[in-house]
């Protein structure tokens, strides 16, 4: 029997762990690898570091650090944020990183995702999704580095992204990320259940019981932030997951 | 001294970041010379059976010494994963020549319902006593990514099976030579003290 998944999901900016609502602002949360030794401590089942600010950016992954905070990793470790070639992926891998997410990579490179396949595997590779409503209130896929929604229509482009090789999607609703209003389960259920390879659902988690209907959900796993790393909605910063989650399984 | 083989598409840096926490001397090998003289070895993976079955052909000398190493001279050995699968004669992953140290196929998993790949934490059941379980039980979790599992030849190589669907072979056993489907660097504690076991196993040679 596979346990369903609970994974911190920590976002890096320009070297330091922050935190952010509808992918804006910028909490500052502290150290990258100190946090990373936390999860470690408490046995975490994997972990996902997103640097934020590459992408948009168009600089390429800070090396160093991803391998500090590998070194702090005894769980599984998934890196995104800027990855553009083969030999990025290759660097990160030689880390210690076990799996990579490509994101708006995807969105000017219609082969990158099968080249990474071919050459590391399905299993190493997650696509990143974000999702945001339209002023119509359509759900669309957006691009977070060119700051605009992207034609596909987010059923196809899950599919497309399958069978591109990506063995893992990491979904993201934009519009739940850091609110503490509950995880977007009624619109990436219907995503996870149109494709064959795990979904892990992302933003909005806000206590232990929506984990559980996250869980229940079509999901494979789910990503969660703001209840792992502040002590409650509106309240400091407190590094911790429940007994209750770490009991799980 | 345990030698981490780099066949250039593995995560070789957690199976080193382990092993150095475990306070093992390890050193990592990327051609035959550095492999010459080691006294256990472990082959990690990540990556497709291609590319790592190419790698290993392209290195000179490097499948006549790892064979001549795990068959003649006996020193412990462990595939993790890929790595693992890479023991057996082939995979329907592709078309490449696997190690042939232990007998067998690797299948794709079949469905059964499940997500393919098999991604998460996952139990073994042990099938028969080994070193390598000292301080591991049925309630040790350990972390699985794959979409393919050897089929060993002989019933009695398997020392562990895990439940997806159906079950499949997570730890054979043959002689010296060991593998393990899942990922023991990325497994906390339960991976630690299983890599510990295996770097304890008394050297024959």
């Amino acid at each position: 029997m596979l346990h369903k998944r609970i994974i911190p999901v920590l976002l890096l900016k320009d070297g330091s762990l922050i935190k952010t609502r509808r992918f804006k602002g910028k909490n500052y949360i502290g150290d990258p690898c100190n946090t990373v030794k936390i999860f470690n401590e408490l046995n975490a089942d994997e972990l996902i570091v997103l640097d934020i600010g590459k992408s948009k950016a168009g600089t390429p992954p800070d090396f160093d650090l991803v391998s500090s905070i590998a070194k702090e990793c005894f769980m599984p470790l998934t890196y995104g944020g800027g990855i553009t070639s083969i030999e990025d992926a290759k660097k990160l891998f030689r880390s210690g990183v076990e799996k990579i997410s490509i994101n708006a990579a995807n969105f000017t490179n219609d082969h990158f995702g099968q080249i990474l396949a071919n050459e590391f595997g399905s299993q190493a590779l997650v696509g990143g999704i974000d999702l945001k409503k339209d002023i119509f209130g359509k759900t669309r896929i957006w691009n977070h580095a060119q700051n605009s929604f992207f034609s596909y229509e987010p059923k196809s482009y899950v599919q497309k992204l399958e069978k591109m090789g990506f063995g893992e999607l990491f979904i993201t609703s934009v519009d739940n990320e850091g609110t503490w209003a509950g995880a977007a389960i009624d619109l990436i259920g219907p995503l996870a259940e149109s494709v064959g390879i795990p979904c892990i659902l992302n933003g909005g988690i806000n206590d232990i019981d929506n984990i559980y209907a996250a869980l229940d959900s079509s999901a494979s796993a789910v990503g969660v932030s703001s209840l792992f790393i502040y002590q409650k909605k509106n309240f400091g910063v407190l590094v911790n997951i429940p007994d209750e989650i770490q009991n799980y399984s | 001294m345990v030698t981490v083989l780099d066949l250039q598409c593995g995560n070789i840096g957690s199976v080193v970041n382990m092993l150095r926490r475990l306070d093992v001397e390890c050193s990592v090998a990327n051609c035959s010379g550095q492999l010459a003289h080691a006294d256990r070895i472990i082959i990690p993976g990540v990556g497709g059976f291609n590319s790592a079955v190419l790698k290993l052909n392209k290195t000179i000398d490097m499948r006549a010494q790892l064979m001549e190493l795990a068959q003649d001279s006996r020193i412990p050995l462990m595939g993790i994963c890929l790595g693992m699968q890479l023991l057996f004669d082939e995979s329907e992953e592709g078309e490449g020549v696997g190690l042939g140290l232990i007998e067998g196929k690797v299948k794709k998993l079949k469905p059964c319902g499940q997500k393919i790949p098999h991604m998460g934490w996952n139990k073994i059941q042990i099938n028969k006593s080994d070193p390598l379980f000292r301080g591991v039980d049925t309630s040790s979790k350990f972390y699985f990514v794959h979409s393919f599992a050897a089929e060993p030849s002989n019933n009695t190589e398997i020392l562990a099976t895990t439940e997806y669907g159906q079950p499949f072979c997570s730890i054979v056993r043959k002689q010296n030579i060991y593998g393990v489907q899942f990922h023991p660097e990325k497994s906390h504690k339960f991976g630690m003290q299983l890599l510990k076991n295996f770097c304890e196993i008394p050297n024959a040679a």
